[in-house]
């Protein structure tokens, strides 16, 4: 492929474009080479395009037929670019998308894109006729976030079905859609959404710049561009929120944030994401405000339980029995008798097995998953318990932190909480209360510097007088009414959210 | 890409916060200083002057608002003058800063870690700590207004149910007024507002300046608040005769917290667990603010490597000075000539920058 220079102009003869396109397509079966010729003349005529790919009805039954009808080949070999597009315009085509090409380094993009290139012959322009079509999965609830309440429709693998999707929620025609294409080989198409008069320029122009920097063979996942358009890559933290629901994207875009939509991929980036945002669910809007505010209030109780409650377990039974109410602290003493381990590895033992049945559960079919969940909760936990491995307060802790880490809305998010969890066990088992309280430091000192598309991560608690506004959408949930303004933080120009 | 500069009222919580640890940290010699109950007329004394300091250094120092002290004085003064102020504060921050730490140090080793080395405890926090001060001002006003949000409410509130059984004839008499300690704990009091010598830095990072001198005020008013009201919670709980041979006040104050419904056994770990925070994030702050001096005083153009010259520095200093309790007795002169340099040098400045002006117009 190197060795033809495809970037040069589509040459006037056919068969040279054929040779150099049958050896750029060399042992590729699925490419359809389809020569025939037409009109009084007998002109030569090739039609390419990949087996299963395209939406061949459309193409050979009306496409083809009227296009070949309706214009004139023997004019078409010697007209313009603009003149061709303008005569197939005229003719009564039945594709929506035409596009006249003058490379061949264009016909191959779009062939493998699953367009549909004609070529002419003695005409240096090949037309292209928008044929996409392939098998897809439909519109489906997404199972990583389902609701009780709100819209059962998920983003699929098709990007423009996606966009579609947020076009349903969004009709306003600020709302902006730019095209680039990622992957040296995979040419993976890209779509940034935004609101025009929304967005905060600044987070546009450097989500837009880190996107066009992006050098890589191929993005199969959004994943891919997530973490090579995030502020720091080495930070546990997600800086990017992703979703498969078509009504958080919209509600982001309403917010002034920018959605990234890649193709293949049934989730959307949404940047700037702060840590406030992973700790919110759509349908925190959908149910009333006031039982909302309650389930919201016990995810930030979550929180904390998710990351230090077997930390606390260790630090408060190796080190500070003290803190613990007598009677408890005597039970402890006397389960922890016969347990031949210390309270850490108690504590990093029931972890590591909470974390294997979790894979093991990921990893299989749903009915077996919920079973491999049982079975290792209560078989090994009550075995263990019954061996004397571990104590059974040990058992309660390590139960409940798995219970209280799905309440985390984010799976990202959570993930990162779980693994900072065994940081927190070792600071305990080594410092006690101090590590704890030094590993907290050492975590808001962190979470201070983080930066999401230049926005700090920790907004608006690092900055609550000046940023007040925005607290109120964040431990609680305040009524729909309340919130007439959009969030200070993307210093957005247009933030009244009534009359508009 | 956004303003890196600090909001005002992230300048407020950093006064605040530093002001409250020296606060808690210097108590027992007010506590020590002045004979009676009185000591809360030094505070009010000690506040007034520094209304007073604040109000005319925000005034003469209006058209240098982007400066610190020691850019300013480099612009008023000869060089080696401005050198001396920069070395005498890069040195004084060092110190009251190892003072911080050694205090802090030795309170987790008594409370919580009677096993650890205190040496392993110090080079713990300071490690943490010079993480902190290599990010930036943005980085140290944001935990700082995380840590006021999580840690110094909550520790205030835990601070009030200390009231429980509190005497509060213990406050009386007021007459015949110790009136010779009540002068001489003056320049302790003056010392503990400390963030009137870290507001001659951070005021030219705040990203609004005109707020400058309303967020001063505000801040010495709050602390004023905070100082008189922990003093006159220690006098009222234990006694002035008792409250006077206390080395951390308010650690013992949390053996006497009684929250209806708290279950833990000893409360004084809770309580030491947020004071932890808040120290550990002043002792950031200060070591930021030594960093941003050394950068002022060398004319360096970055400032985040400076911490790895303060490590060692601190850790010798931390591990050297003998405790608080120790040096008790000997702190009074020091405490002197630190309080009365740090209100003379801005004092000074003020006044060569208002000259400047006046003869410039």
């Amino acid at each position: 492929m190197k060795n033809l220079d495809l970037s040069q102009p589509i040459d006037r003869d056919i068969n040279k474009n054929e040779q150099v396109l049958r050896k750029v397509f060399e042992n590729t079966d699925d490419i359809i080479f389809r020569k025939f010729e037409a009109g009084n003349t007998k002109l030569k005529i090739l039609l390419l395009y990949v087996d299963g790919m395209t939406t061949k009805e459309a193409i050979s039954e009306y496409a083809i037929e009227n296009l070949l009808m309706g214009l004139n080949l023997e004019k078409a070999q010697n007209m313009s670019r603009a003149q061709l597009e303008h005569e197939i315009a005229k003719t009564s085509i039945a594709v929506l998308e035409i596009q006249v090409l003058t490379t061949l380094e264009e016909c191959v993009d779009k062939i493998l894109s699953g367009e549909t290139v004609l070529l002419i012959d003695s005409c240096n322009k090949a037309i292209m006729l928008s044929s996409r079509g392939w098998p897809m999965r439909g519109v489906q609830e997404p199972s990583a976030e389902t609701l009780i309440r709100g819209a059962r429709d998920g983003f699929n693998e098709t990007m423009k079905v996606n966009i579609s999707l947020i076009r349903r929620r969004l009709r306003d025609p600020k709302l902006k859609i730019k095209y680039a294409q990622v992957g040296k080989r995979s040419k993976t198409d890209i779509a940034i959404l935004y609101i025009e008069d929304l967005v905060n320029k600044t987070v546009l122009e450097t989500v837009e710049k880190r996107i066009n920097n992006i050098e890589i063979d191929a993005v199969l996942e959004s994943s891919y561009i997530e973490e090579m358009i995030e502020d720091d890559c080495y930070s546990p933290f997600p800086q990017i929120e992703n979703t498969e629901r078509p009504d958080a994207a919209a509600s982001a875009l309403l917010e002034g944030r920018v959605v990234i939509a890649v193709d293949n991929t049934p989730s959307v980036l949404i940047a700037p994401a702060i840590f406030v945002s992973f700790m919110q669910s759509s349908e925190d809007y959908y149910d009333r405000w006031l039982p909302t505010c309650a389930i919201r209030l016990l995810r930030y109780i979550a929180l904390p339980i998710v990351m230090l409650l077997p930390a606390l377990y260790v630090a408060v039974t190796q080190y500070h029995p003290n803190l613990l109410p007598t009677q408890l602290s005597l039970y402890v003493a006397a389960s922890r008798a016969n347990v031949p381990f210390p309270p850490y590895f108690e504590a990093l033992l029931m972890e590591l097995v909470i974390e294997l049945v979790r894979e093991a559960s990921y990893r299989i079919t749903s009915p077996v998953g919920s079973t491999i969940g049982l079975v290792g909760g209560l078989v090994i936990g009550q075995s263990s318990v019954e061996a004397g491995l571990i104590t059974p307060l040990a058992v309660i802790v390590v139960a409940l932190t798995a219970i209280a880490s799905f309440t985390i809305p984010s799976y990202n998010f959570g993930s990162s909480l779980r693994l900072i969890r065994f940081a927190f066990i070792v600071l305990a088992a080594t410092f006690g209360l101090f590590g704890i309280s030094i590993g907290l430091s050492f975590l808001t000192i962190h979470l201070c510097t983080l930066k999401s598309c230049g926005i700090p991560y920790m907004t608006p608690f690092v900055s609550f007088v000046e940023n007040k506004r925005d607290l109120k959408d964040t431990i609680i949930r305040p009524r729909i009414n309340n919130l007439v303004r959009k969030p200070d933080y993307l210093h957005m120009e247009k933030k009244e959210r009534k009359n508009v | 890409m956004f303003n890196q500069d600090i909001t005002p009222y992230q300048n407020f919580s950093i006064l605040v916060l530093i002001s409250f640890v020296l606060q808690s940290m210097l108590m027992p010699v007010l506590l020590t200083g002045v004979n009676g109950p009185e000591g809360w007329i030094s505070v009010l004394i000690g506040a007034f002057l520094l209304f007073i300091a604040i109000k005319a250094v925000n005034k003469a120092l209006k058209n240098h608002s982007e400066d610190t002290i020691i850019s300013v004085s480099d612009k008023l003064f000869p060089k080696y003058i401005s050198k001396l102020i920069g070395i005498y504060y890069i040195l004084m921050f060092l110190t009251v800063n190892s003072l911080i730490m050694k205090d802090f140090a030795e309170q987790i080793k008594l409370m919580m870690m009677f096993r650890t080395p205190l040496s392993t405890i110090i080079i713990t926090i300071l490690l943490t700590a010079a993480y902190a001060a290599k990010k930036g001002i943005h980085t140290i006003a944001g935990i700082t207004n995380i840590v006021f949000l999580t840690s110094f409410i909550p520790y205030l509130l835990i601070i009030v149910f200390s009231t429980y059984y509190a005497d509060y004839s213990n406050i009386f008499p007021l007459y015949p007024p110790d009136a010779e300690g009540i002068l001489r704990s003056v320049p302790n009091a003056a010392l503990s507002f400390f963030g009137f010598s870290v507001l001659l830095f951070s005021n030219s990072r705040v990203s609004v300046k005109e707020k400058n001198l309303k967020t001063n005020q505000l801040y010495l008013m709050t602390s004023t608040l905070l100082y008189l009201a922990s003093y006159l919670l220690i006098i009222v709980k234990f006694g002035t005769k008792e409250a006077a041979n206390l080395v951390w006040p308010f650690v013992s104050i949390m053996k006497f917290v009684n929250i209806p419904g708290f279950f833990f056994e000893s409360t004084e770990i809770v309580g030491l667990c947020l004071q932890i925070t808040l120290i550990f994030t002043s002792i950031c702050i200060l070591a930021f603010f030594t960093n941003l001096a050394m950068q002022e005083t060398f004319k360096t153009r970055e400032n985040g490597y400076f911490i790895f010259i303060q490590i060692p520095i601190l850790y010798l200093m931390a591990a050297g000075l003998p405790g608080m309790y120790m040096m008790f007795p000997y702190i009074q002169i020091p405490i002197y000539i630190i309080s009365g340099m740090n209100l003379l040098i801005p004092i000074l400045t003020a006044c060569a920058a208002y000259r400047k002006y006046k003869r410039s117009i």
